[in-house]
């Protein structure tokens, strides 16, 4: 009794999962990223960024006084809900985010006037799919 | 039973270790990885060239067919380096169809040499050189690099992944002294100026992972180079400034950060300071190339 009890306990589980975790391909979404950036505006590819830790990522990068740089991001829902990214300077002071006015943006812009090393830390908000790809682009 | 215990302890002790330890590798191997990535792409520096309006100088670069000549992992990890910038310079002017196979090439016979081969996706590489998609082919041969970091990394070679960052950086530097000598540019120079960042993060990486005397000698020489940076003066406001539009770029929604131009970092350097720092990272180079 008690083993049927807990199959579909069992099985329930593994959909939960499967369904957070197993359709996760950064690749797929480092495209969806690319695209976004090259069909739009002119910007040339930099780095890709892979957030597939709940908790989200951080990673820095040395930006360049006098360019323009843009970040796309893509996850697997088609407005981008749920994924966000936020911008810190050298001083650690905030300078821009896509996630404003209670809504998530795929994709920031800005012209760097200081060269530094800025933090970049991406993060989930209000999904259970922790899976996304941040683009970097500039252009001069 | 006491032997039983024993034993039971030792084998969740032992795997407790191997967790750890492999635990430990994969976090090393991602702060490593998170560094090179924070240094920035050799591909700004060459789209900066371009956009100055200056011309594609194919006699800068470290003639393709060099590759064949590097026969230790240093001078091949190096050199590897140098010609993935040669290589983004080249697409950057879009000469895919004449020099971008010479430098492909080139990387591929290096890549061979440091048992790291099948991870550059020739075909699509060729197939995205073809189709003039510029920014597949950056993306594509980013990836490769990131892919031959990862197996350096896991292979226990990480000292060949910063020899690596620290050719193409030295690269990417040596082509902009260059232009800038030829065609006197304040933005050049203030970029330039500018390297001290980078050489900043790169030094310590290097002090880590140096591995016997040929890395060694390049730690010290780039010390020495780091004292001519020491002289330029980089002075930065604090303040952020956060004023954003959000504008309708095609189908994409993008929030644009303007920024202000008062907020520029003040950069002091004497031009002699420019020279000084072309004529040692050049002779740094030329030990690497020769």
């Amino acid at each position: 009794m008690k083993t049927i009890s807990f199959l579909p306990f069992a099985l329930l589980m593994l959909l939960a999962f499967d369904i957070v975790f197993a359709q996760c391909d950064p690749e797929f979404l480092k495209q969806k990223g690319i695209k976004k950036l090259s069909e739009e505006s002119g910007y040339t590819f930099l780095k890709s960024y892979v957030v597939d830790d709940p908790k989200g990522k951080k990673y820095s990068y040395i930006f360049s006084q006098g360019a323009n740089y843009m970040i796309t991001l893509a996850n697997y829902n088609p407005d981008n809900k749920g994924v966000y990214i936020t911008i810190y300077d050298s001083n650690n002071q905030k300078i821009a985010s896509s996630f404003t006015e209670g809504k998530f943006f795929p994709a920031i812009a800005f012209t760097c006037h200081r060269t530094g090393i800025y933090q970049m830390h991406f993060s989930f908000e209000d999904t259970n799919k922790f899976c996304a790809a941040g683009v970097l682009g500039m252009k001069r | 039973m006491k032997y039983k215990v024993l034993s039971g302890l030792i084998v969740l002790v032992l795997s407790y270790q191997s967790t750890f330890s492999q635990e430990s590798v994969q976090d090393r191997s991602e702060v490593l990885n998170n560094l090179l990535k924070s240094i920035p792409s050799p591909l700004e520096m060459s789209s900066l060239i371009k956009n100055s309006g200056i011309k594609f100088d194919g006699s800068m670069l470290n003639p393709s067919k060099n590759a064949a000549k590097y026969q230790d992992k240093y001078f091949r990890a190096l050199n590897l380096g140098i010609f993935s910038t040669d290589l983004g310079y080249v697409n950057i002017y879009k000469n895919q169809d004449t020099l971008a196979p010479a430098y492909l090439q080139s990387i591929i016979t290096l890549s061979n040499g440091l048992n790291i081969n099948n991870l550059i996706n020739f075909t699509t590489i060729t197939q995205y050189a073809l189709s003039n998609n510029l920014n597949g082919l950056l993306s594509e041969t980013t990836v490769s690099f990131e892919k031959i970091n990862q197996e350096l990394i896991n292979k226990q070679e990480p000292e060949l992944s910063i020899l690596m960052l620290t050719g193409g950086w030295l690269e990417t530097l040596y082509l902009t002294c260059q232009v800038a000598k030829a065609h006197p540019n304040e933005v050049l120079d203030s970029r330039i100026a500018e390297q001290k960042i980078v050489l900043d993060k790169i030094l310590p990486l290097l002090n880590s992972y140096k591995k016997g005397n040929q890395m060694n000698e390049l730690y010290l020489e780039l010390n020495s180079l780091n004292e001519v940076f020491k002289k330029i003066k980089i002075k930065q406001k604090n303040k952020a400034d956060q004023n954003f539009t959000i504008e309708k770029w095609g189908d994409l929604e993008v929030v644009v950060y303007q920024g202000n131009e008062d907020d520029k970092s003040s950069i002091k350097y004497k031009s002699e300071d420019i020279e000084n720092i072309l004529t040692t990272s050049s002779a740094i180079r030329d030990k690497i190339v020769k």
